[in-house]
């Protein structure tokens, strides 16, 4: 790793203070907020059950694709609330086919913003296997 | 905040200049206008265009909405801020609740944010939606 020298006072050493400075001025707090993040669940056991993503409380979830990885009939992915009587967000997913990229059709705004409960991922059939990836904001 | 003791060198205190100096190699100007950014609208009530919070020079890229109520032939459209509006995106369809539904086309003659800012038109009273408008600050 290089440790730059200052560029905006020698005496005060590295690292790079107009760098932060800048940084400071490019991820202001209204910024931070507005950056894409998606995370990626890999479900290779079987999901009927739920699995639980870690996504933070107050996201809010604006899109979803499922890239299948093995071929299933009738398999498929589908967004919901971690709470015990679990809540749909997302339409299911179709995963059928290895390989296959499919994009969530409908999104409950409800529910949408991530709550105490978490969300967990839902396959159809126990062999269903698939890259979920949620995209959200803060 | 947490202002972390420095590990590289005690001499320099706080905060950690060797994360400060892993941030200047990884995060500089660069890589920061790459970072997709993704500005949301709620529109309620619509028609005559909601001003969009979004920095000039910002090139927009992409937009989606959801739907969050049903409006028989619905839409939700991304425009200039002008006076007399240009189109940036097509009227993206927002008739069923719920449903996402993607930009199909992107002006690119008016893509770049200008003084004018953006503004969101829904088509009709009574189309309701979240809009949102992904971009970056890269030139």
């Amino acid at each position: 790793m290089t440790i730059h020298q200052s560029s905006d006072g020698s005496g005060q050493g590295s690292p790079n203070l107009g760098f932060l400075e800048w940084l400071q001025s490019m991820f202001g707090s209204t910024v931070i907020p507005t950056l894409l993040r998606t995370v990626k669940k890999s479900i290779i056991t079987t999901a009927v059950a739920g699995i639980a993503v870690d996504i933070p409380i107050g996201a809010k979830i604006i899109d979803v694709r499922v890239i299948c990885t093995t071929s299933n009939g009738s398999g498929s992915m589908q967004i919901k609330t971690g709470a015990d009587t679990p809540v749909v967000i997302s339409d299911a997913i179709a995963c059928v086919t290895g390989d296959v990229l499919a994009r969530a059709g409908t999104l409950d705004t409800t529910y949408t913003t991530v709550g105490t409960d978490g969300i967990k991922i839902f396959s159809n059939g126990a062999s269903d296997k698939g890259d979920v990836y949620i995209d959200y904001i803060m | 905040m947490t202002i972390h003791q420095s590990s590289t060198n005690e001499g320099q205190g706080s905060p950690n200049l060797e994360y400060f100096a892993y941030l200047q190699d990884n995060l500089g100007v660069a890589v920061v206008p790459r970072l997709r950014r993704v500005v949301k609208t709620s529109v309620a009530s619509g028609t005559s265009g909601i001003a969009v919070n979004i920095p000039t020079g910002a090139k927009i890229m992409d937009a989606h909405v959801i739907c969050t109520g049903e409006s028989s032939n619905g839409t939700m459209q991304v425009k200039t801020g002008a006076d007399s509006p240009d189109a940036i995106s097509n009227a993206m369809i927002c008739a069923t609740n719920d449903a996402i539904v993607r930009a199909g086309t992107i002006d690119d003659t008016f893509s770049y944010v200008g003084a004018d800012g953006i503004k969101v038109f829904a088509g009709q009273v009574g189309d309701v939606g979240d809009v949102y408008i992904h971009y970056l600050m890269e030139q």
